[in-house]
């Protein structure tokens, strides 16, 4: 089975996001990898709606719902401390139908695009994490093949 | 008082018989007692019916009268007085009716009674009915038997008479009818085939293959209408059908697939110029109405428009490495680089003008009925899978497909998963896999069976498997000598034709592929037929002593050979060499003292150097006798062999 890791990598000082990751991925073409495609992983947050709230005024929750190009017909969906569900596209259609009970912070959807790496046993995934236009950081993503 | 003897009285009865005379000499002749019926007689006539119940009351009264005469004259005048007031006044006593009438019926009754009892007898009174007119003289009982034997019968035969009649009746009422059927009852016949509904006022029916499974958007629905056009001053025709089918104006006429390979490149300017020929409608089964052919043949274009629709759509959206060319009615697609492999739709109507084209053009040479079939087949396995238990029941909010694939979503299946599920090859792909091993299998056929026209030499046989696959068949090839097959039997090949390649296994383990092009595997089997021979030389050799110099299966030395490989074989004496171009070449070695162009040496003084083994002479090959190359050498090492004298 083996081990998922995802980590940030630094950007390199004095370069940008988009050419540290192009020196990343040139390391990763002179150690031998194969590039294999390119991968989307997103994210999206849903805050519960006002009217739902108690009258205590207890914080609304937040839900993060996420999807995944390995997996491309799941859907995942998330509490911060809570549960996790795993379920079919049709999930997003029912997240529009639910729009009276959870507001989708538009702004705030993340996403990291980028490309596949198969190098021996292993899947390295490189890609560059933007929120909206700006591109924010570097993920690294490495597993058993 | 004693003493006094018992007097004897003597009782007799008082009712003496009277006396009729008395004889002269005392003899008395008593009157014989009256008999019953006379005693009643006299009886009788003592009763006085006419005077009614007041004459017995008169006569019982004077009974009465006379009886009381002496203990009362009195009252009797008295009774007598009343008596006669009685005639005259009702009766005084109130129940005096009631037992007149009584003592009437009773007595009545007892008359009747004594009537009956004597009757009953027969002995002196009997029943005696009116006479009624004299009997017909008395005849003879077996004509009378006869005759009513023959009443009774001509009543049976009435009856049967008229029940026979009354069944001809039905039977040509019936046969009637049939000419003019219900409309009724041919519905319910058509019921039994096909599914109808009742919309408003029309009868519809369906025709689709939908409730088995296909997802062909056409609606397939046909109408039922009644026939009404029937002249009924004209005498009925024989074929009058009160019932009538209209089929939708797409599916009319006949159709069918035509999958044909033609060995051309595809010329553009060429396509949509299918050499098309009206195949003759199957024929329905004799007795089956006429809405059922036409209903079965619109079904029949039916499915050949799904199938046609399925291939183009996959020929348009299934990437390959050589994409097919979809125009009009007709799908090309190129399996082996030379060879075009055309699927079309035929569909013809039934009108006047594509009779005229029918009688024109009748080339069904190239059609592969085979491919046809299988494409109806796999269309219907299609349909099945839609049916089938992983697809259905499938939940209302879920899209339609593989039961697995709608839980990879909630299970998060990975993209190999994914694949993994679902069906790798469609229609097309399928039919062109088995156009090509269809093709490649008739090409190998067809070269093995040159070779065998062409060599005798080594015979070449080819043993063909019963039971082959869509995508493989096999073939076992034996390369023999005439007459020498028990012991020239090395070269025995298994060919496992495939889609794409040939793959040969040899007898000796070896593992070949061959491609599919047709020079490859006839220059293997001339290779092989080569090595055969030598093979043989061998086997000759161990059977008839000699010994084995040297074999090599590829030789080095010599002319190459285009072909393959030459292999040698030396035995002492004669040493071969055969290559599948070159032909064989024997050569034959001699001793020494045989040859006369040696040359002389210094070196070799002695006579016993003469008896060693000299150069090498050719063996003049076509001029030996002998049917084969076995048969020869055969004869060759016979005659070298030395003769013990």
């Amino acid at each position: 089975m083996g081990v998922t890791c995802v980590s940030q990598m630094p950007v390199a000082e004095g370069k940008s996001v988009q050419q540290t990751v192009e020196l990343l991925t040139r390391k990763l073409e002179m150690l031998g990898a194969e590039k294999q495609g390119t991968f989307c992983v997103d994210c999206e947050t849903y805050h519960t709606a006002a009217s739902t709230l108690g009258s205590q005024g207890q914080t609304g929750k937040l839900m993060y719902v996420m999807h995944n190009s390995e997996y491309p017909l799941s859907c995942f969906a998330l509490f911060e401390n809570g549960p996790c569900l795993i379920a079919d596209t049709n999930f997003d259609v029912l997240m529009v139908k639910l729009k009276g009970f959870f507001q989708s912070a538009k702004a705030s959807k993340i996403e990291t695009r980028g490309t596949r790496y198969q190098y021996c046993d292993f899947l390295v995934k490189v890609g560059t994490v933007t929120m909206g236009p700006s591109a924010r950081g570097i993920s690294v993503e490495v597993r058993p093949w | 008082m004693s003493g006094v003897r018992a007097v004897r009285i003597s009782i007799e009865s008082a009712c003496e018989k009277q006396v009729h005379e008395v004889g002269l000499d005392g003899t008395e002749t008593y009157l014989p007692p009256l008999s019953m019926s006379q005693n009643l007689a006299r009886l009788a006539q003592r009763i006085d019916f006419s005077q009614g119940s007041g004459s017995e009351e008169e006569e019982a009264a004077g009974t009465e009268g006379d009886a009381q005469e002496w203990p009362g004259a009195g009252s009797s005048a008295d009774q007598d007085d009343e008596e006669g007031v009685v005639k005259f006044q009702p009766s005084l006593w109130p129940w005096d009716s009631v037992r007149n009438n009584l003592r009437s019926a009773l007595t009545e009754m007892c008359v009747l009674y004594d009537v009956l009892s004597i009757v009953r007898d027969k002995k002196f009174m009997t029943l005696d009915p009116v006479s009624q007119d004299a009997l017909p003289p008395k005849q003879n009982p077996q004509t009378l038997q006869l005759i009513s034997k023959k009443k009774s019968l001509a009543g049976a035969a009435q009856i049967l008479l008229k029940g026979a009649e009354r069944l001809t009746k039905s039977v040509t009422e019936n046969q009637e009818n049939k000419l003019q059927r219900d409309f009724n009852s041919e519905l319910l016949r058509l019921r039994q085939h096909w599914k109808l509904r009742k919309v408003g006022d029309k009868i519809l029916g369906d025709l689709s293959y939908r409730s088995a499974g296909s997802l062909f958007p056409h609606h397939g629905t046909f109408e039922v209408i009644k026939n009404t056009d029937l002249d009924l001053d004209k005498k009925i025709p024989e074929d009058y059908c009160p019932l009538d089918v209209q089929i939708p104006s797409d599916l009319e006429g006949s159709a069918y697939i035509k999958v044909s390979i033609q060995k051309q490149a595809p010329d553009i300017g060429d396509l949509g110029t299918v050499n098309l020929f009206k195949r003759p409608l199957p024929k329905s089964k004799p007795g089956s109405p006429h809405w059922q052919t036409k209903l079965e043949a619109a079904q029949n274009v039916l499915l050949c428009k799904e199938i046609f629709a399925q291939l183009s759509r996959e020929a348009v959206q299934i990437k390959s490495q050589v994409p097919h060319i979809v125009v009009k009615n007709q799908i090309i697609s190129q399996p082996f680089p030379s060879l075009q492999l055309s699927i079309s739709l035929c569909h013809s109507s039934n009108d006047k003008k594509s009779q005229k084209f029918a009688t024109e053009k009748q080339c069904p040479e190239d059609h592969l009925y085979v491919l046809e079939h299988n494409l109806h087949l796999l269309i219907r396995e299609f349909h099945k899978q839609t049916l089938s238990s992983i697809m259905m029941p499938h939940p209302a909010s879920a899209p339609f497909g593989h039961k697995r694939m709608r839980l990879s979503g909630p299970q998060a299946f990975d993209k190999n998963e994914i694949n993994s599920l679902q069906s790798s090859e469609g229609l097309l792909e399928k039919i062109i896999k088995q156009a090509k091993h269809i093709f490649l299998r008739s090409r190998a056929a067809a070269t093995i069976d040159s070779l065998a026209s062409r060599i005798e030499d080594p015979q070449i046989q080819a043993h063909w498997s019963n039971i082959n696959d869509v995508y493989e068949s096999s073939v076992k090839v034996l390369i023999t000598s005439q007459g020498y097959e028990q012991i020239c039997k090395s070269i025995q090949l298994q060919l496992n034709i495939g889609v794409e390649q040939i793959r040969v296994v040899h007898r000796d383990g070896r593992v070949i592929t061959l491609s599919y092009q047709e020079q490859e595997l006839q220059d293997f089997l001339l290779s092989q037929m080569s090595q055969h021979q030598v093979h043989a030389v061998q086997q000759l050799a161990k059977v008839m002593g000699w010994q084995v110099l040297s074999f090599s299966n590829h030789v080095g030395l010599g002319p190459i050979e285009s072909i393959g490989n030459a292999s040698a074989i030396t035995v002492a004496s004669p040493s071969v060499r055969n290559g599948p171009e070159s032909g064989s070449k024997i050569m034959v070695q001699f001793p020494r003292n045989q040859c006369k162009d040696l040359p002389k040496s210094d070196v070799l003084q002695d006579n016993k150097w003469s008896h060693l083994r000299g150069p090498f002479k050719e063996v003049q090959w076509n001029k030996m006798e002998g049917r084969n190359f076995v048969y020869k050498m055969e004869l060759l090492m016979s005659a070298l062999s030395p003769c013990l004298l």
